[in-house]
């Protein structure tokens, strides 16, 4: 049984059907005339037959590719999903406490995740490259990234 | 074309601020290229937002660098380190690595950056002829027409889906939805958008772009920590001799011709021709048994075909608006963060701009050749760079990329939201390309068959009744059951290499 597929089959089904029923209610334009509900319901037609053939397939073990289980408990799962936190907190952090300063702790912390030990260059390397993006958009670019308490 | 047109161009590229700017994308196109894991598509990417503000001439110019740096600069990883930085210099490595191995790295290196200028420039003088030609032809099209065209690029889906087909499809239609998200392009209703305002105008391309080729990648970066090989092999010659010249020039202006046309085919690219260009230098070859050991022309071929791609890509590109792969259409996008539709629109109303861009792809070989010849020792070293350094910066730079498209932190919801969508589309073999080629090609196809079906009153026949529509309808058909075939020899090829 290969379960991704078969998830990604339904996701895919039900996607297409929320889709479809939401396009129904768009509103509809002179007989004659294409209106905003015509092309998302001809592809949410497309992606519910191209994923109920994916999830038959699946089924019917015809897919040849093997998936390892996702293990949720595997340092490599953990590991991406704590990037994800981190980088989630990152971009709230970064309204309240500013660029440079989110930026510095948000690059110490993934360089530790990928377990680099070596602090003093962790350190010398991220308060140089928050700086230098900083300086980099706000002259070059004229852009101001967001700026908190601190910068 | 047009002389003093392709002058004034020139004059406009060849100024000292806007080389600085070529040279610059140059360089970091051949960083992002070189390392292994950033991939040419996610290097233009993380690197466009340092092209915004900037006026349309030398942002285009900077991107033109990238492009052609990016496809270079796979090429020295795959020398030294026998892991092309991209899929386009997989063919370089098969004589490139045995190469070094032999102690010959700087004789492979400074062939491959001889070889991948004179492609490129080939590439780009080709272009230059034919494209505003292709044009013209275009210049005839009605509705109906850009709706075939649009179905004949989306018709290249199923090429750049690699292993599966079904899931390439399945990409290339949440692709297409995601792209209706927003108002709609003939009443402006808006479909999908939650009551959110930051909605109205779609996902903005540049965060959805960072997330699905920048944020995916790190994200599963985070999840494998690869640690590089050292490289420990010197480089002791910086420019090919001329015995070596002398024993592949024909191959390398055979690749460059060949690998432009290949290139100008929608669904084809540059991977694809550096390994036709790679397959044909072998079989004209004297000694082929001495391929895949060491034969300088078999780097030679590789690189001058995948660089001439880049010339030959931008043709249907530019000309039609139509990208023929990932990487084209993220410069395409990139046009038209610039406000600029590639398309003969483009060639009628913006001659000045279309021959800059023709002289801009010219200086970005000359200036790559540069680049790559006098800074190859420096690139060697940072292939090496640590990935528990590497992969935060990206992280960073991905994010603040998406967020300096509008200043907005929706923007960075966005490229987070899509990051997560791309690390389990690939972890699960759904490829993205496809996702990406559908967001520029989307709402081309759905505006133009609405304004063809106004036209017509409600008849559907005209997209088959007008010949240029229909054959642009056949071609499309024609494209997919060659590139089904296509793919399946190209997989038993890679299968015995």
């Amino acid at each position: 049984m290969n379960k991704p597929n078969i998830i990604a089959g339904i996701l895919g089904m039900l996607l297409s059907c929320y889709i479809f029923f939401t396009a129904m209610k768009f509103p509809k334009p002179p007989a004659t005339l294409l209106g905003p509900d015509f092309f998302p319901m001809i592809l949410s037609l497309g992606l519910f037959i191209f994923s109920l053939s994916l999830l038959v397939q699946a089924i019917l073990k015809k897919c040849n590719v093997e998936y390892e289980k996702m293990d949720i408990k595997s340092p490599e799962v953990i590991r991406s999903s704590m990037s994800l936190v981190a980088t989630l907190i990152y971009v709230l952090l970064m309204q309240f406490i500013g660029f440079i300063t989110a930026t510095i702790i948000y690059l110490l912390f993934l360089m530790y995740l990928l377990k680099n030990r070596e602090y003093v260059k962790m350190g010398i390397v991220s308060i140089v490259v928050s700086i230098i993006i900083y300086l980099l958009f706000k002259n070059l670019l004229h852009i101001t990234l967001p700026s908190g308490l601190l910068i | 074309m047009d002389f003093h047109l392709l002058l004034d161009g020139f004059a406009s590229i060849l100024q000292l601020n806007v080389l600085v700017l070529v040279f610059l994308g140059v360089t970091g196109g051949i960083i992002v290229g070189s390392l292994p894991g950033l991939t040419a598509t996610m290097g233009i990417a993380l690197l466009i937002p340092f092209t915004f503000g900037l006026p349309i001439n030398q942002s285009m110019a900077m991107l033109l660098g990238i492009f052609s740096g990016a496809i270079y600069g796979g090429s020295i990883s795959a020398i030294l380190i026998r892991t092309p930085g991209t899929p386009a210099a997989a063919a370089t490595l098969l004589d490139g690595y045995p190469m070094t191995l032999q102690g010959e790295a700087g004789r492979a290196l400074s062939m491959s950056v001889f070889s991948s200028f004179v492609g490129g420039f080939t590439g780009a003088l080709i272009m230059t002829f034919l494209s505003p030609q292709i044009s013209k032809l275009a210049l005839q099209f009605s509705p109906a027409e850009y709706f075939s065209l649009a179905i004949f690029g989306l018709s290249i889906i199923i090429s750049v889906s690699g292993g599966s087909i079904l899931k390439g499809l399945i990409s290339g239609f949440l692709g297409l939805l995601i792209a209706t998200i927003g108002l709609d392009p003939m009443n402006g209703f808006p479909r999908f958008t939650f009551g959110n305002m930051n909605l109205i105008e779609g996902p903005n391309f540049i965060p959805t772009l960072i997330g699905l080729f920048a944020l995916a990648e790190v994200f599963r970066g985070v999840e494998n920590i690869v640690n590089m090989k050292k490289v420990d092999s010197k480089i002791n010659q910086l420019l090919p001799s001329r015995k070596d010249i002398k024993r592949s020039w024909k191959v390398i202006l055979k690749s460059s011709i060949m690998g432009t046309f290949i290139g100008a085919i929608p669904g084809a690219g540059s991977d694809i021709a550096a390994f036709v260009g790679y397959s044909e230098a072998k079989r004209v070859s004297k000694n082929p048994e001495k391929f895949g050991k060491g034969a300088i022309e078999g780097v030679a071929a590789a690189e001058a075909s995948n660089n001439a791609c880049t010339g030959g890509a931008m043709i249907p590109m530019l000309s039609l608006g139509v990208p023929g792969d990932a990487v084209t259409a993220v410069l395409l996008g990139a046009f038209i963060m610039q406000g600029l539709r590639p398309g003969p629109l483009l060639y009628r109303d913006h001659m000045d701009v279309v021959y800059s861009v023709f002289a801009a792809m010219m200086v970005a070989n000359v200036a790559m050749f540069i680049v790559g010849t006098l800074g190859v020792k420096f690139f060697a070293k940072l292939i090496t760079i640590k990935r528990n350094i590497l992969i935060p910066i990206i992280f960073v730079l991905s994010l603040v990329g998406a967020y300096s498209m509008r200043n907005s932190i929706f923007d960075l919801w966005i490229a987070i939201f899509f990051g997560v969508l791309g690390y389990f589309l690939q972890k699960y073999d759904f490829p993205v390309s496809p996702i990406l080629l559908s967001l520029i090609l989307g709402p081309m196809a759905e505006a133009s068959l609405r304004r063809a079906i106004v036209i017509s009153r409600g008849d559907f026949s005209v997209l088959i009744t007008r010949p240029i529509s229909a054959g642009l309808l056949i071609l499309a058909v024609l494209s997919i059951v060659s590139s089904v075939i296509k793919q399946q020899r190209l997989n038993k090829k890679m299968s015995m290499l």
